[in-house]
């Protein structure tokens, strides 16, 4: 399924066989899920609300769902809310470096003073926006070594392998090498 | 005939069940004198507890079902059964679940202090 980057539906994963639904949630909460100290398994967690969330945390303290299984709902997620283009890819680990990016102070910065308010945009607008604040003034040599950077595979991930085979420890280790992230 | 937690700790002769058990809930800890075997708390259910948020709404029913859910995952359902029939019995302490909870949430932070890369 393929959304649009301006969708404001809610959509529904699957999670350990179970559909959840989730609703639909502005740039600055899914910035906020992204950065929260559960790590990036964690953003589902974040972005779900109510009977949805309880029976999500009480499945998972039940171990029927594990944190592979939320790392890859939140691969799902993030590549529905932040969709590409066969000419302008953007693989699930793209879209969650530029919100863990955009929370940082030099590319927040450039965002408001742009005019940009996470609270209205769509996760996609939202990324969209960052990389080509990003990208703007660099040579083609520093363009290189930004898309470098941004889209390298994270370990065990293969580039052609959209949905990769992620474990908890890799995403937290692909959310730890996002640009400026130390 | 059910167990009850002063049962499992007295037994001595290991049968091909209780192999198993151990297997399955290889840490040990003490509470109040009782020794109860667990498995060390997963990602996942880290993940759940962690998404608890201590300053909202202070202790509300769904804080305690899953804190008593990831409990009853981390020691099994025989021994969580076992513990609820203690505190029925007033063999073992309201508060004894949460103790042991406490010991196994420490054993977890522990784990995934050493896990951090070191800066």
């Amino acid at each position: 399924m393929t959304r649009s980057p301006f969708d404001r539906r809610p959509f529904q994963v699957l999670i350990a066989g179970e559909e959840f639904t989730v609703p639909f949630a502005p740039a600055d909460l899914w910035i906020k899920a992204a950065t929260a100290p559960a790590g990036p398994s964690g953003v589902l967690l974040e972005l779900l609300s109510g009977p949805s969330r309880q029976r999500l945390a009480l499945r998972l303290g039940r171990r029927e769902i594990t944190a592979e299984h939320m790392a890859a709902a939140t691969r799902e997620a993030l590549a529905l809310s932040v969709p590409g283009s066969e000419d302008d890819a953007y693989p699930w680990w793209v879209s969650y470096r530029l919100l863990i990016s955009s929370a940082l102070p030099s590319l927040a910065g450039r965002m408001v003073l742009a005019g940009l308010d996470p609270r209205d945009r769509t996760p996609a607008e939202w990324c969209y926006a960052a990389y080509g604040l990003l990208v703007q003034g660099l040579d083609t040599k520093q363009r290189f070594q930004l898309d470098a950077k941004l889209t390298a595979p994270p370990a065990g991930v293969e580039a052609d392998d959209e949905w990769g085979e992620m474990t908890f420890d890799q995403m937290v280790a692909a959310a730890r090498s996002a640009p400026g992230v130390r | 005939m059910t167990d009850t937690l002063d049962s499992m700790d007295t037994e001595t002769e290991i049968s091909p069940e209780e192999a198993a058990f151990k297997a399955d809930y290889p840490a040990v800890t003490q509470v109040a004198g009782r020794a109860i075997r667990y498995a060390p708390m997963e990602a996942g259910q880290y993940l759940a507890i962690q998404s608890l948020d201590p300053d909202d709404e202070g202790v509300t029913r769904e804080k305690v079902t899953l804190i008593l859910a990831t409990l009853e995952g981390c020691i099994g359902p025989r021994q969580y059964q076992a513990m609820i029939l203690d505190m029925a019995r007033k063999k073992l302490e309201e508060d004894f679940p949460i103790k042991l909870f406490i010991k196994i949430m420490d054993r977890a932070r522990r784990d995934v202090e050493k896990a951090e890369p070191t800066p």
